[in-house]
């Protein structure tokens, strides 16, 4: 059956490739754009405030999911492919039977990219009743404050892994997290395709920025068991001149280098393109966004030797995604990993409702919650999957996507 | 030494950047006796508009650039629109100011509404490509932002002291109350300054674009720079206030080869606060303090 995508944005953006949710650093950067967006309230609430997938039904046949993520601000770049993910896994699954015959509907609300607007709409859904579980937020805030509605509401609340620290995380009741994308498993799997090509002295370029520096530290850590020798050249995120910081790393003459989270593929680009220009040789792992048209654009057409992940191909990915992918990809979007992130999503709390509607029991926040309770790996998520210009025939990483809340860390991968 | 070459031109390159900027800056200030913290903004609109015209619906780039110079103009003729009411007030320059941040804020959000918030990039002037001087690659681009640059500081230059428009703009700089004494325009002639430095940034942001990349956000960084270069040109020194941009920015290309690179901000501005210190009307000279 053919599968639709009905609540697509209509502003084009589901071309765009997602790159770095470690973006969001940007938002720390500049408060301003977040003020700008209670000056532009009237264009932020036509973004859309609300909006179901999946068609309806009464609520007795509905798995109504509350979803709350930027749709609008500066996190929309990121929300928005969430967004996608999560109403695609809505329209698929109903498209294809729903759970056990119960349609799935997502109620999106948008936090704005900001963390209080995100409290104030968590409380607007966990008022309605017929929502029976929550997600939303990218960032560790805003987790924060949606977790604390959904204890008090008792309503089962998935997070993003690494939203909530352990130390805030284990103390919770009915919020679990979800690890819907691996830095680690990325940068593992491109050092080791940079491995592949001889390198043993790797040089990461990353800003200084929340994502650029968990970056360079994970592959410091893989550095030992990899036999690698790692170092890096930071620079100040949203610096205007990154050139002279590529020009500094080729000073340091390695082996090869690996570009680590600009914040778009547009900058990613540039980068790499400093690095050739300036005379650079040497492969390059560019992991995130260098699937990108934008990508090219920057790099200028003729680029070679750049590794990156391809994981928005569908039939690259491991089996339980290349039907969701290709149906994905027919529906005008382009997979990515935040967009297989909300769908994972999806399926976390869809696999719990499955368990309460197998056992024939009421579906209810409380039985919603065991059920999550009792998952474990509801599902799975591709990691860094094929790389170019060599692919790997196998998928390099599965990652489990679902964490149980009584502290088991079931990601394998990061 | 090609190493150091490609640092400085690439200092450099942003220099001409940040100087349209600045420029723009200290001309609507002289002229207008208003700190206007949209500035960078404006040049981010510049830059969004010129990707928009080139990249998404592949406009010429020079055709392009007729569009966004007249829309920054139209830009900035609307701030000082707005700011009108507040110019006669008592403490204008705090209002005034407060009211251009809060107008920053706004311009932000409507490029983002509009062109949404990722990083773009504008199609190259002259086309893609680089050039090798003293074995450093020197991107295309990097050439038409400082020529560019120069041209329009060459243009501002002439246009200011060789033209009845400039002597209009200089007397009004000078005493906005005795200009309309003598039958000048003050409120047509302080719009027109306005726009024009709002032209200068938008072009610049076109200008940049391509070697860049320009997102809703991308004025901040250049607003901050141009401010530090505008201060210690006394506010009034168009020449100090150019050269400090440069130097400011071949400063931060520098910096960037060393391990302050990391804080380069944190440097710059400690130099610059230490600066006003020792000298807190600005390093311009007592000749071009003299002028104001």
């Amino acid at each position: 059956m053919p599968v639709t995508f009905p609540a697509g944005r209509s502003d084009g953006q589901n071309a765009r490739t997602s790159t770095s949710r470690r973006g969001f650093a940007r938002a720390t950067r500049v408060t301003a754009a977040v003020a700008a967006a209670g000056l532009v309230a009237a264009g932020a609430a036509a973004c859309g405030t609300s909006s179901a997938a999946g068609g309806g039904g009464g609520s007795d046949s509905v798995v109504k999911i509350g979803a709350v993520y930027s749709v609008s601000g500066d996190l929309a770049v990121y929300g928005n492919d969430i967004i996608d993910g999560l109403k695609f896994y809505a329209t698929y699954t109903n498209a294809h039977g729903g759970i056990d015959g119960h349609k799935v509907e997502i109620d999106l609300k948008d936090d704005q990219s900001t963390a209080t607007v995100g409290e104030t709409v968590m409380r607007e859904l966990t008022a309605d009743n017929s929502v029976v579980a929550t997600t939303g937020a990218e960032l560790p805030a805003e987790s924060e404050l949606l977790s604390r509605v959904a204890e008090a509401e008792k309503i089962p609340y998935l997070a993003d892994i690494l939203s909530l620290p352990d130390s805030y995380y284990n103390a919770l009741k009915y919020t679990y997290r979800a690890s819907c994308w691996s830095d680690t498993a990325t940068v593992k799997a491109v050092l080791e395709q940079l491995k592949a090509t001889g390198a043993k002295k790797i040089t990461v370029l990353y800003p200084l920025d929340a994502g650029g520096q968990p970056g360079f530290a994970t592959a410091q850590q893989l550095a030992p068991q990899l036999g690698l020798t790692i170092t890096g050249i930071n620079y100040p995120a949203g610096t205007a001149n990154a050139s002279v910081y590529a020009l500094k790393a080729i000073q340091a003459h390695p082996d090869a280098f690996l570009a680590w989270d600009q914040d778009t593929p547009t900058e990613l680009g540039l980068v790499v393109k400093d690095l050739r220009a300036n005379g650079a040789t040497q492969p390059i792992g560019a992991p995130e966004g260098a699937s990108s048209p934008v990508f090219t654009q920057a790099t200028g057409a003729g680029i070679s030797g750049v590794y990156y992940w391809a994981g928005s191909s569908p039939t690259a990915l491991p089996a339980p995604f290349v039907a969701v992918g290709t149906a994905m990809t027919k529906a005008g979007l382009k997979p990515d990993d935040y967009m297989f992130g909300g769908y994972a999503i999806g399926q976390s709390i869809g696999a719990a409702a499955k368990i309460v509607f197998d056992k024939k029991e009421p579906l209810t926040r409380a039985t919603v919650d065991a059920a999550m309770e009792t998952l474990s790996a509801a599902a799975t998520i591709y990691g860094p999957v094929t790389y170019t210009p060599q692919n790997h025939a196998e998928p390099l990483a599965v990652v489990p996507v679902f964490e149980r809340k009584n502290g088991t860390i079931v990601r394998a991968n990061g | 030494m090609a190493y150091w070459i490609g640092v400085v031109i690439a200092g450099v390159s942003v220099g001409g950047y940040y100087c349209l900027v600045a420029l723009g800056l200290q001309i609507t200030y002289s002229g207008t006796r208003v700190l206007n913290f949209a500035q960078g903004d404006v040049a981010a609109f510049g830059g969004m508009l010129y990707w928009h015209l080139t990249g998404q619906d592949n406009w010429n780039p020079w055709l392009a650039l007729l569009v966004v110079a007249p829309a920054g103009f139209a830009l900035g003729a609307l701030i000082q629109l707005m700011l009108r009411p507040f110019l006669s007030r008592e403490a204008a320059i705090l209002t005034t100011g407060v009211v251009t941040i809060g107008l920053s804020f706004a311009i932000e959000g409507a490029i983002q509404m509009v062109f949404g918030s990722d990083s773009e990039l504008g199609a190259p002037l002259i086309g893609g490509g680089s050039w090798h001087v003293l074995g450093a690659v020197v991107d295309r681009q990097n050439v038409v932002i400082v020529v560019g640059a120069a041209l329009f500081v060459l243009g501002l230059f002439l246009l200011l002291k060789h033209s009845r428009l400039g002597l209009v703009i200089r007397a009004n700089a000078a005493s906005a109350e005795g200009s309309a004494i003598v039958g000048v325009g003050v409120n047509r002639i302080q719009l027109l300054v306005f726009a024009g430095g709002a032209t200068m940034s938008a072009v610049a942001g076109a200008l940049v674009s391509p070697l860049l990349g320009t997102n809703f956000q991308s004025g901040q960084q250049v607003l901050l720079i141009s401010f530090i270069a505008l201060v210690l040109g006394g506010l009034t020194s168009a020449v100090t206030t150019a050269v400090g941009a440069v130097v400011l920015a071949v400063a931060q290309a520098v910096l960037g080869t060393t391990s302050l690179g990391t804080y380069q901000n944190l440097v710059l501005f400690g130099l610059f606060l230490l600066a006003l210190l020792i000298r807190p009307q600005g390093i311009a000279t007592r000749k071009a303090l003299a002028r104001r």
